[in-house]
């Protein structure tokens, strides 16, 4: 078996362990981490893309919204190219609590949030499509992230100090030798080859798969999956992220990300990260909601719905409603609580937060190193090759329209090139399109990939020379993804749009005969459709 | 009194064929419909029974010796109430009138060709014009498979790999050129419609089989992305063969569909010849039915609904991908409808039951099949098989159980309803100019 | 002032129509780019779908437009009829050109183009030596370099007569019918009355041989040509002029007549759909705005056009306008004039003839309109006649520029079939 040896072992993949990478790497140390499957692909990858200006925490959970507006600042300086500047609207919409709004106001001023009332009129100058029988708005400086982006911009600013990051590798065991953990097995979930790495440290930033981590190094330790479910709504409907002034509620944001619009979300219990159900009563009730927000709702497009799971820890649980657990972060070193050293958690929080937590969480490896190593990555920018200022809607257009992004596009919905498609997969090993998907947003339009699917196959198959059935398996694979997000949302438009899809793949190209095999890796996981009330999808994972 | 005889609500192959085939008996004929659709969408050959069971990878050679077997497992399907006979009246009347415009269909009722899609899977079809003919798999030998990198639709690494992968008995191989300036689009993003254009001019041909010549010695022939022209694409063709010294053949891919094209111009032609009227663009809105008969229905023009009356009515709007059945959803439950004339239509509400959890579920989806259930006449029928109205006719894909994607039967489905209704509505088929009985 | 639930669906669904121009509909499947006859001529124009549906997921109603290859879309519609999911492309492509122009600024040029009524207002007065001028290959050629409209393009020749000086002079003195009951409105357009009177004389010798008192009111340029170079803002001042001119007419239920099936087309859609005029006054003349053979047609229907008809032994080619097409009324001047007994119709097979309204006299844009335009001119020569016909004037006028033949409207094929004298 392969070994190898770092200082600083991370697991996960999403905004917090690639931010706890790139601090250590900045700080000097030599770090090393592992995702099980590709970056962002937990939560990270999974929430609506809000950078919170904190208003949403303002009454109920100051300390919090204090942070996360700190960090909003921070952010929109080191990582500006991430970030789309669309600003926040907070309105009352009718039957809402109409006093709630003062009290939102006074909490922001004194939590320090930057808050204006703006008149009715000018808010639907600004979002014509938003309720015209909303009576009060205020704006926030809310933003939206492109979270791949930001992942994949850590961990590329990570290499520049020589870290690096190891995807499609999952920790099977971690090794304890006298109550001190000195490193992990972990395996190649592509090749199916196993390695021994040692560390000096570990941290685990699993999110809320951190139970199941942690258990591994023998600690108890129960983090609660609070699931989320979201869908993105085809049309982009509104410009600014609205949210209603209310105590929090379930879908009562819309978030304009990239080119779709995202409602969200609800909250429930589900005791296992990777095997929950997205329900009837959610896809529902969140289409009830935003109708609310924007009154005909219901006759734009849903494309797909999806589901993250918040990890939710508090050392003494709350009751049934888990937006009672606090949304603030929690360090826990296991020395102390479990007798297990070199061990560090880090988990709960949102993304806003991602980098103070990163910064707290290297903060306590210095301490148990014996090192003093001040933290800078609230003041240097991340690595940005396409340039330094906040991402803007148009970009792709204008670039393909100047022809500063040359090449056929491939994905038309996305504008997704072919010199894009080859230098990504040029940089992996795994030829999976989903994680073209992930990296180059290939897939998320409208025809969720009836089109860039195949063409996206038939050039790896040339770039990579691979046989015919490893591309027809990730073809296969691809679609069935796509149909599973689908399901839940699938009636009117899009499944007109879901059986061109049908026609053109098994219709037209007869994938459906091709010889496919499905073991390993890529095997689609059944979704498996219930008669009453929601439909399996499967969690995380690929 | 009305201008029409008869009035046909869509414009896909079922609604196109039933209009040319009443137009050239006579009748005046006006065909409505919102937009182009399924033709353009699809290979452009006839598919009348690729697979039985749907779920098996072996292709149907002989269509209608299957069709019992096949009726056993889909007891629902139009084909029941078309029948045989009807099936082959319906391919011999298309073939009639294809020929009639230069584009001749080749092939039988009783024999399937196997021909490669752009996967390289076998897409087994009943009917198809000659260029995509000659790429019959049976035939075996050795092909060479032409690609343009600047055509990013058709990848023939791939189809080669996986054609010879399944032991068809040829051996394909690829071959990338890069094509001359393309003259009309961006060279990168060039559309098959754009290349096929393209591809009428003759210098630009002239140059294209500079760049493969000498390469294709030792194959028997050479396939092409179906991208040969359109209105002249015979003379592409021919050009083409003589230019190679190879038959040439062409392979469908992604959409807009060429040879769709090619078929929807000729049936609009002969639609045109005939003296039919066509407005593409107008969306019909209602129907109106009373004493069990359609007394008219509106469309929508740019102002405000306009009314027609005609002795009959087909409905040919097709399934839900046609527009022609609507669906929506609240939570669970699922709407299903029939928006023109409202007529009951098969479909679960539990919307859970719509679909399987696999997208490549073999024996289908269920949404596939819902549609409007039809009597032996091929009017709708409700729920105690009476006829909603007498004078109102269901072509292709509208109908329940017409689930076009699994056994490859979508349109036999269309010519096979086309055929009976045209029979039912006239006493005769149109063939060969004169009429069939 | 709280808003009732009603007042909010109507709102609602009006902003929801508007606000999206139905892109959330695409399903990207192409057909559209497939049937533009402009993308499959040009490099210059990606096409459609590219520039409408797909390229308006990327606009940012608050930031500059980002693309310029909509300016290539010329409008003609056919993208829109050919769409199965209902998506308004062509309205789309043009609110996006709107944008376009505001980041831009509009030419000169195009401002020029747009001004049909305005430059008819000047140059009618002085037309035969506005037709010397304009007829010399050397002007031309300066105004092509000056003002980019192709020393080519098919300028028509100005009328000195307009044909509201007919109207209110010769025609008023020759005593006009007065009728009670049959009285329709004639919105004549700036074509008519500038260029071609004696389509408008036609019209109206058909209309009062079948009884019909014909009202020409004030009316302005529909707006048209401002609207398609992006000048939304000057488009809507007319076509405010002109439905506070015609509404009151078509509340009392009289009908709207227009011989140009642009200026109809306009007053039926284009002010609701692309102009965003969406008041109750708007869809009163809307709904009463008929072609002129599109209405003859439903007289005949009823039984209630006059036939006599002295027959015309002649097979003639027919074109009909792209924006005929949008009007989804089908082929009412074929119908119409194969009622002349002797008369046959041989319809030109082709969507577009390229001239697209002020699309075609563009120096960047001639040679794509005139090859867009080749497979109608085919057609027209090689059906070897001594004249041709076509609702639309800029149609007429790219006809005979590329053919030499002499072009009419339907509805002087019918006045000449009557026995009227009309010029």
């Amino acid at each position: 078996m392969m070994r190898r040896s770092t200082e600083v072992l991370v697991i996960g993949g999403g905004a917090t362990g690639c931010g706890v990478l790139y601090d250590l790497a900045q700080r000097g140390f030599k770090c090393l981490l592992l995702e099980r499957g590709g970056l962002s692909m937990g939560t990270s990858g999974r929430f609506h893309g809000l950078l919170h200006s904190g208003g949403r925490y303002v009454t109920n959970d100051p300390a919090a919204a204090r942070e996360c507006i700190e960090e909003n600042m921070i952010l929109r300086q080191t990582m500006p190219h991430c970030i789309e500047n669309t600003g926040g609207l907070f309105v009352t919409t009718p039957g809402d609590p109409p006093d709630f709004a003062d009290l939102f106001y006074r909490s922001c001023q004194q939590v320090g949030i930057p808050v204006e009332e703006i008149p009715v009129a000018e808010m639907l100058k600004r979002e014509p499509l938003l309720n015209p029988g909303i009576s009060r708005a205020f704006t926030v400086p809310d933003a939206t992230v492109e979270t791949w982006a930001a992942c994949q911009s850590l961990v590329h600013s990570a290499a520049a100090y020589g870290a690096e990051a190891l995807t499609y590798h999952e920790v099977v065991e971690v090794l304890v030798s006298q109550g001190k953990v000195t490193g992990v097995v972990a395996k190649n979930r592509v090749s199916g080859e196993q390695m021994t790495i040692e560390c000096d440290m570990l941290v685990s930033a699993t999110g809320a798969w951190g139970g199941q981590i942690a258990r591994l190094a023998g600690c108890d330790l129960t983090i609660y999956a609070g699931k989320g479910t979201m869908i993105a709504m085809n049309y982009r409907m509104v410009n600014t992220v609205v949210n209603r002034c209310i105590p929090p509620h379930d879908g009562d944001i819309l978030v304009p990300i990239g080119t779709v619009a995202v409602i969200g979300t609800t909250s429930v219990r589900v005791d296992d990260p990777d095997d929950y159900a997205i329900e009837d009563w959610e896809i529902k009730l969140m289409l009830d909601e935003g109708e609310k927000l924007v009154p005909t709702f219901k006759k734009f497009r849903p494309l797909r719905a999806w589901a993250g799971v918040r990890p939710l820890y508090q050392e003494k649980a709350a009751g049934a409603d888990l937006r009672e657990v606090t949304r603030a972060y929690t360090l826990l070193d296991h020395l102390p609580r479990d007798g297990v050293d070199n061990f560090i958690t880090i988990t709960g929080g949102k993304w806003a937060t991602h980098r103070q937590m990163a910064e707290r969480t290297v903060d306590l490896v210095c301490q148990k190193l014996g090192t003093e190593r001040p933290c800078q990555t609230a003041f240097t920018e991340l690595l940005a090759p396409e340039g330094r200022k906040f991402y803007s809607l148009g970009e792709r257009l204008r670039k393909v329209e100047m022809g500063e992004w040359p090449g056929q596009v491939i994905c038309e919905c996305e504008l997704v090139t072919r010199p894009q498609i080859e230098e990504t997969l040029a940089r992996r090993d795994e030829n999976i399109i989903n994680d073209l998907r992930r990296d180059l947003r290939l897939g998320m339009g409208p025809c969720q990939g009836g089109f860039c699917t195949y063409r996206a196959a038939g050039i790896m198959h040339e770039q990579k020379k691979l046989p015919a059935r490893e591309t027809n398996k990730a073809l296969v694979d691809f679609l069935q993804e796509r149909w599973k997000g689908s399901l839940p949302v699938l009636w009117g438009q899009q499944l007109r749009q879901t059986i061109l899809d049908e026609g053109i793949y098994l219709g037209l190209l007869g994938i459906d005969k091709l010889p496919v095999d499905l073991t390993g890796l890529n095997q689609p996981r059944v979704a498996e459709v219930e008669t009453e009330g929601y439909y399996k999808v499967g969690g995380g994972g690929s | 009194m009305g201008r029409y005889d008869a009035v046909i609500i869509g414009a896909g192959l079922a609604g196109l064929v039933t209009a040319c085939q009443l137009a050239r008996l006579g009748q005046k004929v006006l065909l409505l419909a919102y937009g182009h659709g399924a033709l353009l969408l699809a290979s452009g050959c006839i598919d009348v029974l690729g697979f039985q069971p749907a779920s098996s990878i072996e292709p149907v050679t002989d269509p209608l010796s299957k069709l019992a077997d096949f009726l056993e497992e889909r007891p629902d399907h139009p084909y029941r109430f078309t029948g045989r006979d009807n099936i082959e009246a319906g391919l011999t009347a298309f073939q009639a009138l294809v020929q009639a415009q230069g584009l001749p269909y080749l092939g039988a009722a009783d024999r399937n060709w196997l021909l490669p899609s752009a996967a390289g899977a076998v897409h087994p079809t009943c009917l198809a014009p000659a260029s995509l003919a000659n790429g019959d798999l049976s035939r075996g030998g050795r092909m060479l498979i032409v690609g343009f990198p600047e055509l990013r639709d058709f990848y023939p690494a791939l189809i080669s790999q996986n054609l010879n992968e399944q032991a068809l008995g040829v051996r394909a191989e690829p071959l990338l050129v890069d094509l001359p300036p393309v003259p009309i689009s961006d060279d990168q993003n060039v559309l098959p419609v754009e290349l096929a254009y393209v591809f009428e001019r003759p210098d630009f041909r002239r140059q294209v089989i500079q760049r493969l010549k000498g390469q294709t010695r030792g194959y028997d022939r050479v396939g092409f992305p179906a991208v040969l022209g359109i209105k002249r694409h015979a003379e592409v063709m021919a050009d083409l063969e003589s230019g190679l010294g190879k038959p040439v053949f062409e392979i469908s891919t992604l959409p807009p569909s060429v040879p769709g094209r090619r078929l929807l111009e000729a049936l609009r032609q002969l639609l045109v010849e005939a003296d039919g009227r066509m407005i593409i663009g107008a969306q019909v809105v209602d129907g109106l039915i009373e004493a069990g008969r359609v007394s008219q229905i509106r469309f929508e023009s740019a102002n405000r609904p306009k009314v027609v009356k005609a002795e009959n009515y087909i409905l040919a709007t097709g399934g839900i991908y046609g527009g022609g059945i609507l669906t929506d959803a609240d939570g669970g439950i699922g709407r299903v409808w029939e928006p023109i004339f409202g007529l009951p239509v098969m479909a679960e509400t539990n919307r859970h039951r719509w679909f399987a959890p696999r997208f490549l579920e073999p024996t289908g989806q269920p949404f596939a099949n819902f549609g409007v259930r039809v009597n032996q006449q091929l009017n709708p029928v409700d729920e105690n098989k009476r006829p909603v109205a007498e004078n109102l006719y269901l072509a292709g894909g509208v109908i329940a159980g017409a689930d076009w994607t699994r056994g490859r039967t979508g349109d036999g489905v269309a010519l096979a309803t086309a055929a009976a209704i045209v029979k039912q509505i006239t006493g005769r088929i149109y063939a060969d100019g004169a009429s069939a009985g | 002032m709280a808003l009732q639930q009603a007042d909010l669906d109507e709102i609602t669904l009006s902003i929801w129509k508007q606000a999206q121009n139905t892109a959330d509909l695409c399903v990207k499947c192409n057909i559209c780019t497939s049937f533009c006859p402009f993308s499959n001529v040009t490099e210059l124009f990606p096409g459609p779908k590219f520039v409408g549906p797909q390229a308006q997921r990327f606009r940012n109603p608050h930031e500059m437009s980002v693309d310029n290859s909509v300016d290539y879309c010329s409008g003609c519609g056919i993208c829109t009829l050919v769409c199965p999911h209902g998506v308004k492309v062509m309205e789309m492509n043009s609110k996006a050109r709107y944008k376009l122009y505001r980041r831009k600024g509009i030419p000169l040029r195009n401002r020029l183009l747009g001004r049909s009524e305005l430059l008819g207002m000047i140059s009618s007065p002085v037309a035969p030596v506005a037709n010397f001028f304009l007829g010399n290959r050397l002007v031309r050629i300066v105004v092509e370099k000056m003002m980019g409209v192709h020393r080519d393009a098919p300028l028509p020749a100005f009328s000195f007569e307009t044909f509201r000086g007919w109207y209110k002079g010769v025609h008023r003195k020759a005593g006009r019918q007065r009728r009670a009951d049959k009285k329709v409105v004639y919105f004549h357009g700036c074509s008519t009355n500038y260029y071609e009177p004696r389509v408008g004389k036609a019209a109206m010798a058909v209309l009062e041989h079948n009884g019909y008192e014909v009202i020409v009111p004030e009316q302005a340029c529909c707006g048209l040509p401002m609207l398609s170079n992006g000048e939304f803002e000057a488009a809507r001042r007319y076509a405010n002029k002109n439905i506070r001119s015609l509404v009151d007419y078509a509340r009392d239920g009289y009908i709207i007549l227009g011989t140009s099936t642009s200026c109809t087309l306009s007053l039926k859609s284009d002010y609701q759909h692309i102009l965003d005029i969406d008041t109750e006054e708007a869809r009163w003349v809307s709904r009463q705005t008929y072609d002129i053979c599109e209405f003859l047609l439903e007289l005949a229907d009823a039984g209630q056009l006059k036939t006599d008809f002295k027959p015309i032994e002649a097979t003639l080619p027919y074109h009909s306008p792209c924006q005929l097409k949008a009007h989804n009324i089908g082929l009412p001047a074929i119908d119409l004039m194969e009622m002349i007994p002797g008369v046959k119709i041989k319809h030109v097979q082709a969507d577009c003839c390229g001239i697209a309204g002020t699309y075609g006299y563009k120096k960047e844009k001639y040679q794509i309109s005139q090859d867009v335009g080749r497979v109608v001119f085919d057609q027209v020569k090689a059906a070897n006649s001594a004249l041709g016909v076509c609702d639309s004037e800029t149609c007429r006028w790219q006809i005979r520029q590329a053919t030499g033949l002499k072009m009419i409207h339907p509805i002087e094929l019918l006045a000449q079939a009557y026995g009227l004298n009309y010029r």
